[in-house]
């Protein structure tokens, strides 16, 4: 059986991976008590109640890896234009402007966090 | 969050709705009264513990032969805020968002989320999905 992030991978935004988690334990344990209970009283558990586990959970899997998708898409979005203004601005920033023959100044995004709050490191010849 | 079953599909959710009840969606958690009175109210999901499959028979007491063998298939009765109790007054609860008219069982699964509503009949073949005999 697999549950949390062995079933579903995505990337962090929206902060649902945690929760959802926790949500297919919370709908697992139920289903394997009820199939142990029916091996302990020799009878045969019903395949559906394991079934049911991938059917509903698979489907709340996919939602989550479609707005996470979505968000993080928007966010490279964002950051490419946010490090492209920066990238425009960088000698008016620092003040300091290319001379002849030196390379210009490098903006590299070092951290992304998923609440779309860039970490900037200026390259400084 | 708002996760619910009721399109995906699942063989243990069977289609089916009444007032406040929608099979694949999360039971709500009732406020329930003892029939003394609202004094000493409860939430319905305070008095459930996981794994219990839990039987809510609305507006009547249940008729049927239900499984007494398994601690974990607990069964309610809970009347409307104006209902006159029938027998079993000690074992009913009132809930002011009842309607008074309403009459039939509620299948909670342990997680929570409503497997059916409807006849007490269907509801006990439907047990039988979550309960071995």
């Amino acid at each position: 059986m697999l549950a949390g992030d062995a079933a579903h991978v995505h990337a962090v935004n929206g902060g649902q991976g945690l929760n959802t988690g926790i949500a297919d334990a919370f709908a697992l344990a139920w289903r394997l008590s009820a199939m142990l209970d029916a091996e302990n009283k020799g009878v045969c558990g019903d395949r559906r109640m394991i079934q049911s586990y991938d059917t509903e959970r698979r489907s709340v899997a996919q939602d989550v890896i479609n707005v996470a998708a979505r968000l993080v898409r928007d966010t490279v979005h964002t950051a490419k234009q946010y490090v492209g203004t920066i990238e425009k601005n960088a000698g008016y920033i620092t003040g300091k402007f290319p001379l002849e023959g030196a390379h210009f100044m490098r903006v590299r995004l070092i951290d992304f966090q998923a609440w779309a709050l860039p970490m900037i490191l200026l390259d400084l010849p | 969050m708002g996760v619910a079953y009721d399109t995906s599909g699942s063989s243990l959710i069977v289609e089916s709705e009444h007032d406040i009840w929608k099979a694949g969606q999360r039971c709500p958690d009732l406020l329930l009264s003892s029939s003394s009175g609202f004094s000493d109210s409860i939430r319905l999901y305070s008095t459930v513990r996981y794994g219990q499959v839990s039987i809510l028979s609305i507006g009547d007491p249940l008729r049927e032969s239900w499984p007494t063998s398994s601690d974990m298939c607990v069964r309610y009765i809970i009347l409307a805020d104006k209902q006159q109790n029938a027998a079993d007054t000690n074992t009913a609860f009132k809930c002011q968002d009842i309607q008074s008219d309403a009459r039939y069982v509620v299948v909670v699964r342990p997680d929570m989320y409503i497997g059916y509503v409807g006849a007490e009949t269907n509801a006990l073949s439907y047990l039988s999905q979550l309960i071995s005999p």
